[in-house]
């Protein structure tokens, strides 16, 4: 051979060489996830060990609605965050796969992706990963009811899965074992992450497409203003007052007593609800839950974390009256003289057509398209099975 | 022949010498624990008689528990760390750090409720030789593995029964007693359950890891005269809860989930030395 053509030889190889390790680099690399953010909300912040991919999404939106995952095979995460109730499921509290009644209701899950901690008042759960694990493995309350003697069938049936055999290992490229708790956690949490929405009356009024009615108007005003001071604890962009975000600033979240109970008048809320205290012991935290996200608002009732105020208009009273009294029963008390109530929780003077205004623009918070958006939605139900 | 013979005898002995070190360094250690109250031999199944400042009788439904630092103490005093053997269902080493789940249930009879068949009453590894008079532990997963994803690390840290999630990490004991007569029974609360974790615990919402928690709750156990090779450490849990009525639930969880105004839970520190000094762990004869 001579040297000329060894090195057109040697040059052809390296070029073919450079093109099947693009085209493999090409095939093998996830394409970016696209967010699909609102007008005005910052990037999300995802863990590192956990990078958004749409064939992730796809299969935690699978998992998500799915029975199987429970230890009894009855109850999916979507059976108490239903899509329609801006996944909450409009029970006053949420009821395990076993029948066990949780202390709490069921949060909403729009836009959880912003949330500094979550569930109602737990400083330590701050990702979406770890708080998972209080769903599926909890024995008290017992919700999704998986045990160490279940575990591994319950692991099994999705395993066994064709659908979820052939997704798994495109979502977790290059995984020796695609299909484990680790990446049916991981998969449900990029899902979750992705439920980000906001079409309200609100944000159309923002952007210019539409005028709120007078009433909307008002409400807007009360609620943003001085007067009923909603907007210090539900100021954000997504209406609370404990949001995240890529390069948010660093602060302590936020909890809040509002006088809900006063427990023969020692500050007391009834066990085991006595907020962030029934985990720090802190006198400061009695009664101290997270300010929830006001976005759809109007169709996630009953409120409060325990469900004790049926309607909007209560909660508004509540607020209105900074406190709440319960004349008798075991839970009897004057909540406005809670010691350890928010200063920010104040009687506020509203007449009645306020009150209606509040209403009227908490309303208008209500994201129609996000309670139906297919990519949102249960995929069982389409085959008519039901997937909870 | 002579000179090949006096040459690999040479050999051998450099061989030798080279691995002396390793062999005649170490020694086995097994540290064994068995559950008792009181000097009774306790097991699931199996009524505990006198239990608390009522003197009740209760059954075990569970009782399991993770210890780590492990340390055995010589005559002079000094402290030299047990480095845990292979991995396996109850030990693990990461990043240094060794801990074993001491799992003294069998998953029969009153321990049937979310017990476990297997049992695991040693913490097995090695030191280096020598004559020991003493040993220490911590009753708990330091902190820097007790806070990491249950599902995805090895065994035992991902077992179930042992998460204490809504706290981001483990529960370092899972000591539970409840009424021989059941939902018949005379006790006001049912079962007295003793959980031992860390409490009060922040997380990081930007990177989603807990950086803190206010109380620890991990017992530091030294007991100054106790020979592995002759002896065992008795779990007492009639020590356990000498300081308390275990038939009422005078507040917060029944029993004690570690929460400081859990009145169930200061006879429960007490006994564990997380106030004073402990009097669950004792050595006795194997």
């Amino acid at each position: 051979m001579s040297s000329a053509r060894r090195r057109l030889l040697v040059l052809a190889t390296i070029v073919l060489a450079a093109v099947v390790v693009q085209t493999m680099a090409s095939a093998s690399a996830p394409r970016e996830y696209k967010w699909e953010l609102p007008q005005g909300f910052p990037r999300p912040n995802v863990p590192k060990g956990n990078p958004m991919s749409d064939a992730k999404v796809a299969v935690g939106r699978r998992l998500f609605y799915d029975v199987r995952l429970s230890g009894n095979g009855t109850q999916s995460c979507g059976s108490c965050h239903r899509q329609e109730l801006a996944f909450t499921d409009g029970k006053a509290q949420a009821v395990g796969s076993t029948g066990q009644v949780h202390p709490r209701g069921a949060q909403s899950l729009i836009n959880v992706v912003y949330n500094s901690t979550l569930t109602w008042a737990n400083p330590a759960l701050v990702s979406l990963e770890r708080q998972m694990e209080v769903p599926l493995f909890s024995a008290d309350p017992v919700e999704m009811g998986v045990t160490d003697a279940n575990r591994d069938e319950v692991l099994r049936r999705i395993t066994k899965d064709r659908w979820y055999k052939a997704r798994f290992a495109k979502a977790f490229p290059g995984s020796k074992r695609p299909i484990s708790w680790t990446t049916i956690i991981r998969s449900i949490a990029a899902f979750q992450r992705s439920l980000v929405s906001a079409d309200s009356r609100y944000d159309r009024y923002l952007q210019g497409k539409v005028k709120l009615t007078p009433a909307e108007q008002r409400g807007m005003e009360l609620f943003m203003g001085e007067r009923a001071e909603c907007h210090h604890c539900h100021g954000s962009f997504i209406f609370n007052d404990q949001v995240t975000y890529k390069g948010s600033p660093k602060e302590r979240p936020l909890f809040h007593n509002t006088g809900l109970y006063n427990l023969g008048g020692t500050g007391a809320f009834p066990e085991p609800n006595r907020g962030v205290f029934e985990l720090s012991s802190d006198p400061k935290d009695m009664g101290a839950f997270k300010a929830p996200s006001l976005r759809n608002v109007a169709v996630t009732a009953p409120y409060m974390h325990d469900g004790s105020v049926p309607t909007l208009e209560a909660a508004v009273e509540h607020y209105a009256g900074g406190g709440r009294v319960i004349a008798d029963g075991p839970n009897a008390g004057d909540g406005r003289a809670n010691p350890y109530k928010d200063p920010l929780i104040s009687q506020i003077e509203l007449g009645p057509g306020d009150k209606a205004d509040l209403v009227a623009f908490l309303k208008a918070l209500t994201d129609r398209k996000v309670l139906t958006d297919k990519r949102f939605s249960d995929p069982f139900a389409t085959r008519g099975t039901g997937g909870r | 022949m002579k000179h090949l013979g006096r040459s690999s005898a040479l050999a051998l002995g450099i061989a030798l010498v080279a691995a002396a070190p390793a062999a005649a360094k170490d020694q086995k250690v097994d540290i064994r624990f068995t559950a008792v109250a009181g000097d009774q031999p306790v097991a699931c199944g199996t009524p505990i008689e006198g239990l608390g400042t009522t003197a009740q009788p209760a059954q075990l439904q569970d009782l399991r528990f993770f210890v780590s630092e492990v340390k055995l103490i010589t005559r002079a005093g000094k402290a030299v760390p047990v480095k845990l053997g292979a991995n396996s269902t109850y030990r693990v080493t990461r990043g240094g750090i060794g801990v074993t789940l001491i799992d003294l249930e069998n998953g029969t009879g009153s321990c049937a409720v979310d017990g476990t068949p297997g049992m695991n009453a040693v913490v097995r590894g090695t030191a280096p030789a020598g004559r020991y008079v003493g040993a220490r532990w911590t009753v708990g997963v330091p902190f820097a593995l007790n806070h990491t994803d249950a599902p995805a690390t090895p065994a035992p840290l991902n077992s179930a029964a042992m998460a204490w999630s809504w706290q981001g990490g483990r529960k370092f004991t899972k000591i539970e007693l409840t009424d021989p007569g059941g939902a018949a029974g005379t006790w006001k609360a049912k079962t007295f359950f003793v959980h031992l974790g860390s409490a009060g615990c922040t997380g990081n919402p930007a990177t989603g890891q807990t950086v803190s928690c206010t109380a620890p709750n991990r017992p530091a156990i030294r007991l100054k005269k106790f020979n592995p090779a002759k002896q065992q450490v008795a779990v007492d849990v009639k020590a356990m809860v000498a300081g308390s009525d275990v038939t009422v639930n005078g507040g917060n969880a029944p029993g004690c989930m570690s929460a400081p105004t859990d009145p169930e839970c200061a006879g429960v520190f007490a006994a564990f030395g997380l106030k004073g000094t402990q009097t669950v762990f004792k050595a006795i004869g194997r």
